[in-house]
């Protein structure tokens, strides 16, 4: 294929890619390719590229909101049961580590990376779970994602000030950050789905 | 869905375009219709949320063309107009005509 003389805005072309439905993502991306290359050639790159932000924007807020009217019980559902395959893994997480921690201190030891291990296998949980979630809500994966990340980052800042009580104040703070910034993780499991998935729609053979 | 079910003031745009462009109908060319015949310059996402929707009602279908050089390898997703869209607009058509007879819609209203 003959390579583009003008690029539209890589993150602009990306964020299209994961909003549209799977179906509909190559005809939107190639529509709006075929009009900036005729604008950028008649109006220059700058404007062409301001065009292409504004026409990507307006694409990913639309299909975002027809995406949550269409079907908001199933998103709903989806969010919850998202919520609720989070509480019930944390609380293994935290149930196993958090062993592992009394043994650790029963025997006079400490081990500064454990606080840290657990975060860890958390992101890896909240990844896996929207993986999950994504998985149940075909064409709308990443609609829903936001919006059980949302929810999560919410509810990790209102549990801040329980969660220091009993905790060691050293780790409280940053673990706590730590734990808000983890919601990306459902996004970044539900965007994988939502990748594989296109792939598999534009090469059904593969 | 509903016999009684009518079509919104731009899925009714939408459809007229594709009709009027035929076998040449894509996002590209249904946005250009529009913008020439009414001067309404409609987003990329206005066109494909709509289309998405007429097609989840059976009003229109679509088929992927070959890809070509000029969209970076990418296919056209043409559209077609279906019967049931065509009695769609037929029955909206009617509904506004019956609605607006006998209407003076000149000067009365300023």
């Amino acid at each position: 294929m003959r390579a583009h003389l003008f690029s539209p805005p890589v993150i602009a072309v990306w964020l299209v890619g994961f909003f549209t439905p799977d179906k509909q993502t190559e005809a939107i991306q190639g529509d709006l390719l075929e009009e900036f290359s005729r604008l950028a050639a008649a109006s220059g790159v700058a404007a062409a590229r301001r065009w292409y932000w504004r026409q990507s924007i307006d694409t990913v807020a639309r299909f975002m909101g027809t995406g949550l009217c269409a079907a908001p019980w199933l998103i709903a559902v989806a969010v919850l049961g998202g919520c609720l395959s989070l509480w019930f893994g944390l609380a293994w997480v935290d149930i196993a580590l958090g062993r592992l921690n009394t043994t650790i201190h029963v025997h006079g030891l400490r081990i500064f990376w454990l606080p840290w291990g657990i975060q860890i296998g958390r992101f890896l949980l909240m990844m896996f779970v929207g993986c999950l979630v994504a998985l149940a809500v075909r064409g709308r994966e990443m609609v829903t994602a936001i919006a059980l990340s949302l929810v999560c980052a919410s509810l990790s800042g209102l549990a801040y000030p329980i969660w220091t009580i009993g905790h060691d104040a050293e780790y409280a703070l940053p673990v706590r950050v730590f734990q808000f910034v983890s919601s990306i993780a459902i996004l970044l499991g539900a965007a994988i789905v939502r990748e594989v998935r296109f792939l598999a729609h534009q090469h059904p053979g593969a | 869905m509903s016999s009684r079910d009518y079509l919104g003031e731009f899925e009714h745009i939408v459809v007229l375009a594709l009709m009027r462009l035929g076998d040449r109908a894509y996002g590209v060319t249904v946005r250009q219709e529009i913008a020439a015949r009414i001067g309404r310059d409609v987003s990329v996402g206005a066109i494909y949320a709509t289309l998405d929707r007429l097609e989840a009602k059976g009003y229109v279908t679509s088929r992927l063309g070959e890809p070509t050089a000029e969209r970076g390898g990418r296919s056209k997703r043409f559209f077609r107009v279906t019967a049931k869209g065509v009695s769609a607009v037929n029955r909206t058509r009617r509904a506004l005509l019956s609605m607006s007879e006998g209407l003076s819609l000149v000067g009365r209203y300023s």
